[in-house]
């Protein structure tokens, strides 16, 4: 409870609940992962202490998924567990921490390489820090989430610890593993988020019954994409992780056939999960099919993974949380497809390139789905920016 | 009324639910790749090679011939072993007398072991399909026996005098009093009977050399061919997934909708969002 007048407005309103300020600087976050690559792909080079590659993988995956994943968390605990959420000062130091670590990173090759892994995995540890003392007394804990984002930030310090040479492996393989952890993430929360905007969609296309989602097929799915994590950090070449990554893929279609529900499928709320399931299980798919000979480009795949399962998925939950916790009530607004058509156009661009048209690489693979990409995430500001600045419109505190 | 949209539908639901099954497999093949790189090809042949080999066998015009000859044996023993072992089981259930005689019978007929029969059979029909046959037969019976014996010595008294106090046709009470409770005790027994044909008359080719899957699986041991093993394995694993998930499950969903799901069962979730 602050009081009047002490901060200025604009300023207590998004600090007033956790996904405000995050989900203003997820896009952001988007834009700049991708900005230097162009100039990277068209002759100049970074000076960083990591490849570019890496570069780019790290701030997408430990820099946006990771402010992504904060912000729904710390907004979606408090409801889970009963505890209050964490605002105001709090907050602000928990954005200031993510900043300075995004700073740090642009930084690397200019400040000391330890420091900036400092400030890098600073972040994580202060989320949990924030949210523990609230939810060490809570009855319903979601273990399952805090365990693979503890898993994250272990492959976080597993990329700094390669760059600074204490740790065998190479940051790609740690990046790697960040990203297949947070899609186990991805698939943990998709179970508590599918029921809410999946009844929602049932209502708005005048379905009766309930959501039905089994518990069975989602611990299904994310214990093979778990599996998927670990075979593809021991042994990513191997042909057994291919037949890992295949039985994944499948554990993904099957979960996709609880959202087959005739018109309310149509409904963004749901059509937009159901597609970026099918990019993860396309992506792993491919994966699979790469590990046991097949001749696709494993990075090309890896960015159905990173763009079209992670992205999408973000990019609707956030627009989700930001349509319930601003007070507002489903249908979500028409202009929820624009910033995940061209994250999909993104997408495409991105792996079909490099498979069908390789010389076309820096202009086609490159320039084109980054400026896309950023489109969509600046798209996405657009519509839902305002909401996030301004009160909920209920009156309601948060 | 159901529509045919809403049938297409489920069946589109139905065929989906194969990527869980596929997911599955696909585990069980990781873990024999894992086996294959500590043994090596002679132990177990990679999943890969395995496949390769069965395609070429495909190709070469073996498997087919073989599938239909083992498929014919298992289903014309399996039928033979439900007519009987129902038939029976039908007396047995209907007359005291009849289930004294017959019930310890089948009791020792299901405890000799298939292997026994396979010996017996191939000492009494030689190495032909009859003794494949025979062998399916006199092991599918017992099973069927019990249950059609349980189904027909349970169906409810009272129910059929209720039938008769409301005067419900004849062809009603058949069809939908006793025909559902018989289906309810056969149905599972049918199901392990034919599952469990195929693996017999398979047993009883390979000893016997009668041909089909289990012929061509005793000419790979001969040759210490495992790659070809394995394919043939694969073969009567494959048919034995066929008629599980193309015949046995659909059938069951039709037949016994009503002991599917009881209701409060679905997920008890935490809120969401």
């Amino acid at each position: 409870m602050r009081p009047p007048g002490e901060q200025s407005r604009a300023g207590g309103v998004v600090l007033a609940y956790a996904f405000r300020p995050f989900f203003l600087l997820v896009p952001v976050a988007a834009v700049a992962a991708v900005l230097p690559l162009p100039v990277i792909w068209t002759g100049l080079v970074g000076a960083g202490t990591v490849g570019s590659a890496a570069w780019h993988a790290h701030e997408q995956v430990f820099g946006c998924l990771a402010a992504a994943m904060a912000g729904f968390a710390l907004t979606a605990f408090p409801s889970w567990t009963g505890t209050p959420p964490v605002t105001g000062r709090r907050l602000a130091a928990l954005v200031l921490v993510w900043l300075a670590g995004r700073i740090a990173f642009w930084l690397d090759g200019i400040l000391p390489a330890s420091l900036v892994a400092l400030a890098d995995l600073a972040f994580l540890p202060a989320v949990f820090g924030s949210a523990l003392p609230a939810l060490a007394t809570a009855t319903r804990r979601p273990v399952d989430l805090g365990l693979v984002m503890i898993g994250v930030l272990a492959a976080n310090v597993w990329f700094h610890m390669t760059r600074l040479g204490a740790m065998p492996g190479t940051p790609d393989a740690a990046v790697v593993l960040g990203l297949d952890l947070m899609l186990v993430a991805i698939a943990l929360a998709l179970g508590r988020i599918l029921p809410v905007t999946l009844g929602a969609a049932l209502h708005e296309t005048g379905q009766k019954g309930p959501p039905r989602l089994s518990p069975g097929r989602r611990h299904f799915a994310a214990a093979t994409l778990v599996l998927f994590a670990i075979a593809d950090t021991v042994a990513p070449r191997d042909p057994v992780t291919g037949w890992i990554a295949l039985a994944a893929a499948c554990a993904q279609l099957d979960r996709m056939v609880e959202l087959h529900r005739g018109a309310a499928l149509w409904r963004p709320q749901v059509l937009l999960f159901y597609l970026a399931q099918g990019f993860m299980a396309a992506g792993l798919a491919g994966l699979g099919a790469a590990g046991l000979g097949a001749p696709f480009d494993p990075t090309g795949l890896r960015h159905l993974l990173g763009m079209g399962a992670a992205s999408l998925t973000v990019v609707t939950v956030m627009s989700v949380v930001s349509l319930r916790h601003t007070g507002r009530g489903f249908p979500l607004p028409r202009a929820v497809w624009i910033a995940p058509a061209l994250i999909v156009a993104a997408t495409v661009a991105r792996v079909a390139v490099p498979e069908i048209a390789p010389e076309a690489m820096p202009m086609l693979g490159v320039v084109l789905p980054s400026a896309l990409w950023a489109g969509g995430f600046l798209a996405w500001l657009a519509v839902f920016g305002p909401w996030l600045l301004a009160p909920r419109v209920d009156g309601k505190p948060g | 009324m159901i529509t045919l949209r809403a049938r297409l539908a489920q069946a589109l639901d139905y065929v989906w639910g194969g990527w869980g099954a596929a997911a599955s497999l696909l585990l069980l093949v990781a873990l024999w790749e894992a086996g294959h790189a500590a043994y090596g090809t002679l132990v177990l042949p990679s999943p890969r090679e395995t496949f390769a080999a069965l395609w070429r066998m495909t190709l070469d015009g073996r498997v087919w011939p073989a599938v239909v000859e083992t498929s014919r044996n298992a289903l014309v023993g399996f039928l033979g072993g439900v007519v009987v072992g129902g038939a029976l089981g039908a007396l047995a259930g209907l007359s005291d007398m009849m289930r004294r005689l017959l019930a310890p019978i089948a009791t020792l007929m299901l405890g000799i072991p298939a292997i026994a029969w396979v010996v017996l059979s191939l000492l009494w029909f030689g190495g032909s399909g009859l003794a494949v046959v025979f062998t399916v037969l006199v092991t599918s019976a017992p099973i069927v026996f019990a249950s059609a014996a349980e189904g027909v010595r349970s169906l409810d008294g009272a129910l059929r005098r209720m039938a008769r106090a409301f005067r419900v046709p004849r062809r009603v009470l058949v069809w939908d009093v006793y025909l559902p409770h018989m289906l309810s005790y056969l149905f599972p027994a049918v199901a392990t009977a034919l599952a469990l044909s195929w693996k017999i008359a398979v047993m009883t080719e390979l000893l016997s050399g009668a041909g089909g899957i289990g012929d061509g699986l005793a000419t790979a041991r001969v040759q210490v061919d495992t790659v070809k093993a394995m394919a043939w394995i694969l073969v009567v694993v494959a048919l034995l997934l066929a008629i599980e998930y193309l015949l046995l499950e659909p059938l069951r969903r039709r037949l016994l909708t009503w002991r599917r799901e009881l209701p409060g069962a679905e997920a008890r979730d935490m809120p969401g969002i």
